[in-house]
C-alpha cells in the first residue's frame, strides 16, 4: 500500500517496536478524511506483529484541524452511513499496544477525536483543542460528545461542544485530557522518551493494562475490578512476569520477550 | 539523535507593507514601530492586527534574532483607540470582551509566545491596554520620565489584557489597587525599582538595539527556552517548573549548539551558534 497522506517510520530512532506516524497533509491542515484514517489504521495493521508502541503526530502548527469542510459540504447522510469510517474507528480501538498522540498546534474536531481515541496525549504549549462542529450546523461524530464528556464531565463538555470554543494545553491538562504539557520544540524528544520507556516494558503487561484501563469506561466498578483481577492473574502466566521479577531481585535490567 | 524530518527553517519573508506601523530588519534586529503619533500610539483594530502580523513574521524569519518594539512620537501606546467603532459604547452597550478576545489578547499573546526575545523601547507614555503591550515585552528599556497610567476606572472600566496580573506580581496588591483605582501615574524610574523595567535611558531605541545585538550572538534555542521557562516560573508551581526545566534541558542537551558551546568553552573562543 502506498501512503499518500501520512509518513511512517518503523523502528524510530533505533528502538525496535516503536512506530511513528506523521500526518502529512500540510496544505489542508492535516484534515482527517477517510483515506487518511484508513492509511493510519492500515499501516498499523500491516506492522502489528512488530509494534510495541505507536506514536502519532502532526506538524508544529497543526496536529489535525479536523474534517475537510469542502468535502463535508458535498456529502449526505447516506454517504456517511456507507462510509467505512465507522469500521475504521472500531478497528483503531482494538489495537492491543499503547497509541500515543503528540499534539502541537491545532487539534480540532475530527483531529481532536483522533487524539482522544488514542490511549494518551502529550501536548505542546502551543496546542489548541476544540470541537467546533456546532459552528457549522453539525456536531461531533466520532467520540467528541462521548470521550470528551468522560474526561471533562457534563457541564464542561456541554460548554465546549455547544459554544465551539477552543481550550489550550494547560486547560486540557487540568481537565485530565492530556498527560503532560511540554515546551513546543521538545515534542520529538519527549515522544521518543515516552515511546522508549513503553517499549522497554513487557508488551503483554502493556496490553493487559490498556485493556483494563479501557474496561473502566465500559463497566461498573465491581465488574471492572473483577476484570482487572483476572487480567492480573493472567500476567503471571507470562514469561515476562518471571523475567521482570527475577531481574528486580537480581538487580539487573529485564529483557522482555512478549511471551 | 536523528529526528524524522527537519522543519523548513528558511522561510522567506516578503516585503511587508503596513499602514499603521513601520517594520524593518537590520543586522538581525526586527524593529516594529507603532506609527500613530497623532493619537499618541493608540491602537485601532487594524493596527493591532498589523503588530501581530509583524511579530509573527519576525518570529519565522531566520534572519531575525531579536524584536524591538517601539513607537513614533511622544507616546509609546495610549491603549485602545476610542474612535474605533467596535468599542464606542456612547449610544448603547458594546462587547468589549470580544475586542479583548479577538484583538488585545492575541496581541499580548503574540509578544509573549514569540520564540524571539522582544525588547520594548518605551519612548513615552503607556496608558490603558498600552501598559499590557509594554509589559508583554521580555525586556524593557525606557525613558526615565515615561509615564505609566491606567485610566480604566476613569471610563468606568477595569484593567485588562493581563495588566492586573503583571502589576500585582511586581508591586503587590495594595500598591496596584492604588495605581488602578486613582489612575496615579508611575514613572519608569519608579517602575524600575519594582523590577518591571530593565534599563533607564534617554535614547531607549538605541540602547534597546545595543542590547539586541548582544542577544543576537546567543544560542536561539537556549534564548527561547529561557523565555518560556521564566514565564512558566511566574505562573506555575515549583513542581511543574522543575519538570519543565528537565524536559528543556534534555532537549537542549541534544542540540548541536550545546556541543558548539562546549567546544568553544574549552577552545577559549567565541561560540558560533546555528539555532540547531
Amino acid at each position: 500500500m502506498s501512503l499518500k497522506n501520512i509518513l511512517t517510520t518503523n523502528n524510530w530512532n533505533d528502538i525496535p517496536g516503536l512506530f511513528l506516524i506523521e500526518l502529512n497533509r500540510p496544505k489542508v491542515m492535516n484534515a482527517l478524511n477517510t483515506e487518511t484514517l484508513a492509511e493510519i489504521i492500515q499501516s498499523i495493521d500491516e506492522n502489528k506483529n512488530a509494534i510495541k508502541c505507536v506514536l502519532i503526530k502532526g506538524n508544529k502548527k497543526t496536529f489535525s484541524a479536523g474534517a475537510d469542510i469542502k468535502q463535508l459540504a458535498q456529502s449526505n447522510s447516506i454517504d456517511h452511513l456507507n462510509d467505512e469510517r465507522e469500521l475504521l474507528w472500531k478497528k483503531f480501538r482494538l489495537f492491543p499496544f499503547p497509541i500515543i498522540a503528540g499534539v502541537s498546534g491545532y487539534c480540532l474536531g475530527g483531529g481532536h477525536e483522533l487524539a482522544m481515541a488514542c490511549d494518551m496525549t502529550i501536548a505542546c504549549e502551543n496546542a489548541v483543542f476544540g470541537q467546533p462542529e456546532v459552528k457549522l450546523g453539525i456536531m461531533p461524530g466520532a467520540g467528541g460528545t462521548q470521550r470528551l464528556t468522560k474526561a471533562l464531565g457534563k457541564s464542561k463538555a456541554m460548554y465546549y461542544t455547544l459554544t465551539g470554543k477552543n481550550f489550550n494545553a494547560r486547560e486540557a491538562y487540568e481537565f485530565g485530557l492530556v498527560a503532560q504539557v511540554i515546551p513546543t520544540q521538545t515534542l520529538d524528544q519527549e515522544l521518543y522518551q515516552l515511546g522508549k520507556t513503553i517499549c522497554s516494558h513487557s508488551p503483554t503487561a502493556n496490553r493487559l493494562i490498556k485493556e483494563s484501563v479501557n474496561k473502566s469506561f465500559e463497566s461498573s466498578l465491581g465488574d471492572g475490578l473483577d476484570f482487572e483481577r483476572r487480567q492480573f492473574y493472567l500476567t503471571f502466566a507470562s514469561q515476562d512476569a518471571k523475567e521482570g521479577m527475577n531481574a528486580f531481585i537480581e538487580k539487573r535490567k529485564p529483557e522482555y520477550k512478549g511471551n | 539523535m536523528h529526528l524524522l524530518k527537519k522543519e523548513n527553517q528558511n522561510i522567506k519573508v516578503t516585503n511587508m507593507s503596513f499602514e499603521y506601523i513601520k517594520y524593518d530588519v537590520n543586522d538581525g534586529v526586527a524593529k516594529i514601530t507603532i506609527n500613530r503619533p497623532e493619537v499618541y500610539g493608540a491602537l485601532n483594530r487594524d493596527s493591532k492586527l498589523e503588530i501581530i502580523k509583524a511579530v509573527k513574521n519576525a518570529g519565522k524569519d531566520e534572519q531575525v534574532k531579536v524584536i524591538v518594539l517601539t513607537s513614533e512620537g511622544k507616546a509609546f501606546c495610549s491603549g485602545q483607540d476610542l474612535n474605533d467603532r467596535t468599542v464606542d459604547g456612547s449610544s448603547g452597550p458594546v462587547d468589549l470582551g470580544h475586542t479583548l478576545e479577538t484583538e488585545w489578547n492575541p496581541l499580548v499573546d503574540s509578544l509573549r509566545s514569540s520564540e524571539k526575545i522582544v525588547i520594548g523601547a518605551v519612548n513615552g507614555v503607556c496608558a490603558g491596554a498600552g501598559l499590557s503591550v509594554a509589559l508583554s515585552c521580555d525586556l524593557i528599556v525606557s525613558k526615565p520620565d515615561a509615564k505609566f497610567v491606567s485610566g480604566f476606572s476613569q471610563l468606568g472600566l477595569a484593567p485588562d489584557a493581563g495588566s492586573s496580573y503583571t502589576f500585582v506580581k511586581a508591586m503587590g496588591r495594595q500598591k496596584t489597587l492604588e495605581f488602578f483605582l486613582f489612575n496615579m501615574p508611575l514613572t519608569a524610574t519608579e517602575l524600575e525599582k519594582y523590577g518591571l523595567i530593565n534599563k533607564l535611558s534617554d535614547n531607549p531605541v538605541e540602547d534597546a538595539i545595543e542590547m539586541a545585538k548582544t542577544i543576537s550572538n546567543m544560542a536561539p534555542l537556549s534564548l527561547s527556552m529561557i523565555k518560556k521557562n521564566l514565564q512558566a516560573a511566574s505562573e506555575e508551581s515549583f513542581n511543574e517548573v522543575i519538570k519543565k526545566e528537565t524536559v528543556t534541558q534534555r532537549f537542549l542537551g541534544n542540540s548541536s549548539d550545546y556541543q558548539e558551546g562546549l567546544r568553544a568553552f574549552f577552545d577559549k573562543r567565541k561560540p558560533e551558534f546555528q539555532g540547531k
